[in-house]
């Protein structure tokens, strides 16, 4: 019997719950030449090397440990009560595993996590010595992302973010009063604490040119959406203020899904995973397209997004009044409001309207959604036809399915 | 009428010298075939270019970047269409580029887009395999659409320089030595050259079926990112069908003993 195959088994198992697998943002590296070492960051966005079927891709070896916990968090399957077979990796075998993986161009690098075990320093302890393996007696150059244990001590988080590119501590919740009641042991202010140090750390690092290295790739976290009722308004406002107080690099948002004995605490129906998509799209508006909060509230109703509109479309249907944008001549702040004009495009447009005038074919040439784009727009040879703006059947010619894959790469 | 034979693994350096030549003679577009020679190695059928003694012309430097990529298409069309840009640069309009829903410049940024996702995807998809004793040598199968090969080297020589390892394709194969830090180029060889298994592949698909979650089924997600055409040479791919088929009865069983 292969043991390690076992381990893996229920090891990976444990880690899919974890929606991030981002491999970028920590600039360009290799191995330092003439050594043994092994591995490089390409410095772009890292790569995706498969995708299973659900849509997700595998950039990293994404693994737990161990998956012995001593909390009792209601929404995981690791949770102390759970009857899940356990395991436990050693270093050396997380270590062997990567640079195996690693050398046959499966993966970027690791993502570890950890269940709970003796305590928190001491798990964190094991997790940092797995990463000083590889960086130290490999010259390992390739992504290690680590999971902090909330409650380890600072100096252990400062010896994580040395060898890791990116750190995160999952909220797991968006609301305090959630938190306590779906995981009684952690504590919001323990996990806020630490983010604050790390964001502290991550600091002082890219000020000073010649400090180490601390966490590149910053920090992100996740929240667990639909396991309890708090409302995407609120699960916004939450992300709002963790991207403003701790400048993390991505919150993640993870649409409840049934697990493997489940607490009897939890839902028994999943979250439609169209409103987890629907958050990730708010998200980019927010960071990207310079919507803000109360413009994404506007589209919501009763606190919850459209699941039949992207966000941005619902904005557009609830300020009509701001339509149809001139093409030629407006502001990118306000092509970037248009309904089906991405960045890319945007960047586009602003570069041929120096040209010459937009007309009519010149959308059509670059394969932009025309009849999306129809009512909130006008061109040099188009204007939309009377009452396609305010007509009572927009809402419904502008409900689609199809782009619900659009931003499903970007786990 | 002037033919021109380009060599058969294409070459920028060759194309530009031989559209600085035909560019100097002031020859037109229609009055030119490009052609892919089609011996690899063999001497005689591809002349080797002349260095070009015809003035410089400078062209803008995006054109240029594009045209580097181009090259690496597989389309027999692409020499043509670069030189009649060239023209069109040179002759009509230095700000072509700019006029991106021109239609050439919409062909020529498809195929740049096109060789760069092939030359993304070999990074990403291509896998090695593990023969002899410890360290051993890693070989790859891999199967560009492109002659894209060439645009991925610098990222396999980096991030494996301490690994002995061969890639192989149809077109080309790349031998790295790990001692001498070299790279050699050579003829391609069979797809038999690479092993059929590897000591920790696995592992590899252990991992990959149980980091999948069968509680959300997306399969349109995945194949955008990873069609069909990519799956041949990814051992993982084989265990797809398996998992999607069981993937609603894994999903009813764990909901049913929750309401248990």
């Amino acid at each position: 019997m292969d043991k390690i195959n076992t381990k893996l088994e229920i090891l990976a198992d444990a880690a899919k719950y974890d929606a991030s697998c981002a491999s970028g943002g920590a600039g360009a590296r290799k191995a330092k030449e003439g050594g043994k070492g092994l591995g490089s960051l390409t410095g772009g966005s890292g790569i995706c090397h498969s995708f299973t079927p659900d849509g997700r891709c595998v950039s990293l070896l994404k693994i737990l440990m161990t998956n012995y916990c001593m909390y009792d968090c209601h929404y995981c399957i690791n949770r102390i009560s759970s009857n899940v077979q356990r395991a436990r990796f050693t270093v050396d075998e997380v270590v062997n595993l990567t640079l195996n993986f690693y050398k046959r161009n499966y993966i970027e690098g690791l993502f570890l996590s950890s269940g709970i075990i003796r305590s928190p320093d001491y798990t964190m302890e094991q997790m940092v010595l797995i990463a000083k393996s590889l960086r130290l007696d490999h010259d390992f150059a390739g992504y290690i992302h680590l999971k902090t244990i909330p409650n380890a001590s600072a100096e252990l988080q400062k010896q994580a973010g040395l060898y890791a590119d990116r750190l995160s501590i999952n909220v797991e919740m968006p609301t305090p009063a959630s938190l306590a009641k779906f995981a009684p042991e952690k504590n919001l202010n323990d996990i806020t604490g630490t983010m604050d140090h790390l964001k502290d750390s991550i600091a002082e690092s890219r000020a000073e040119k010649k400090a180490p290295k601390f966490a590149p790739a910053g920090q992100s976290t996740q929240m667990i959406v639909g396991a309890d009722p708090t409302p995407d308004t609120d699960i916004l406002k939450t992300s709002v203020k963790l991207y403003d107080d701790y400048k993390l690099r991505r919150v993640y948002y993870s649409a409840f899904s049934p697990i493997p004995d489940a607490s009897p605490v939890l839902p028994l129906k999943p979250a439609p995973l169209v409103r987890e998509h629907r958050l990730y799209q708010a998200d980019w508006l927010l960071r990207f397209y310079g919507f803000s909060y109360d413009d994404i509230a506007q589209g919501a109703k009763d606190g919850m997004l459209s699941l039949d509109h992207d966000p941005k479309v619902a904005w557009a249907l609830q300020n009509r009044h701001v339509f149809p944008v001139d093409v030629n001549r407006a502001s990118k702040d306000m092509l970037l409001r248009v309904p089906g004009l991405g960045i890319k495009t945007v960047a586009r447009i602003l570069h041929l309207r120096r040209q010459h005038s937009i007309r009519w074919a010149d959308l059509a040439k670059m394969r932009l959604p025309l009849s999306k784009l129809k009512a909130f727009i006008t061109l040099s040879d188009y204007r939309p036809v009377m009452g396609l703006l305010d007509g009572v059947n927009l809402a419904a010619t502008l409900k689609n399915t199809q782009q619900l894959e659009l931003f499903s790469g970007r786990t | 009428m002037k033919n021109i034979i380009l060599p058969p693994v294409p070459e920028f350096d060759a194309w530009r010298r031989a559209a600085r030549d035909a560019l100097a003679q002031n020859i037109h577009p229609s009055e030119i075939t490009w052609n892919d020679g089609d011996d690899l190695f063999g001497a005689g059928t591809v002349a080797p270019a002349p260095i070009s003694h015809a003035p410089r012309t400078k062209v803008p430097s995006d054109f240029i970047d594009q045209a580097r990529q181009a090259v690496c298409h597989a389309d027999p069309g692409r020499y043509a269409l670069l030189y009649k840009m060239l023209w069109r640069i040179t002759r009509e309009n230095r700000a072509l580029m700019q006029w991106t829903t021109d239609d050439d410049v919409i062909a020529l940024a498809r195929m740049v887009k096109s060789v760069r996702r092939d030359a993304y995807k070999i990074k990403a998809f291509l896998r090695f395999r593990e023969v002899g004793e410890k360290p051993g040598h890693f070989i790859a199968w891999y199967e560009p659409e492109h002659f894209t090969l060439g645009l991925s080297l610098p990222f396999f020589t980096t991030r494996f320089a301490n690994m002995n390892w061969s890639i192989l394709t149809p077109y080309i194969s790349a031998h790295w030595d790990a001692d001498a830090q070299g790279l050699t180029l050579l003829p391609p060889q069979s797809k038999d050259t690479c092993p059929d298994d590897d000591a920790t592949e696995k592992h590899w698909l252990t991992y990959y079926s149980h980091i999948f979650n069968p509680a959300r089924l997306k399969p349109k997600a995945m194949l955008a990112q990873m069609p069909r055409k990519y799956w041949r040479n990814m051992p993982e791919t084989a265990l797809i069908d398996g998992l999607m088929t069981g993937a609603h009865d894994r999903v009813q069983d764990m909901i049913s003993k929750h309401k248990a």
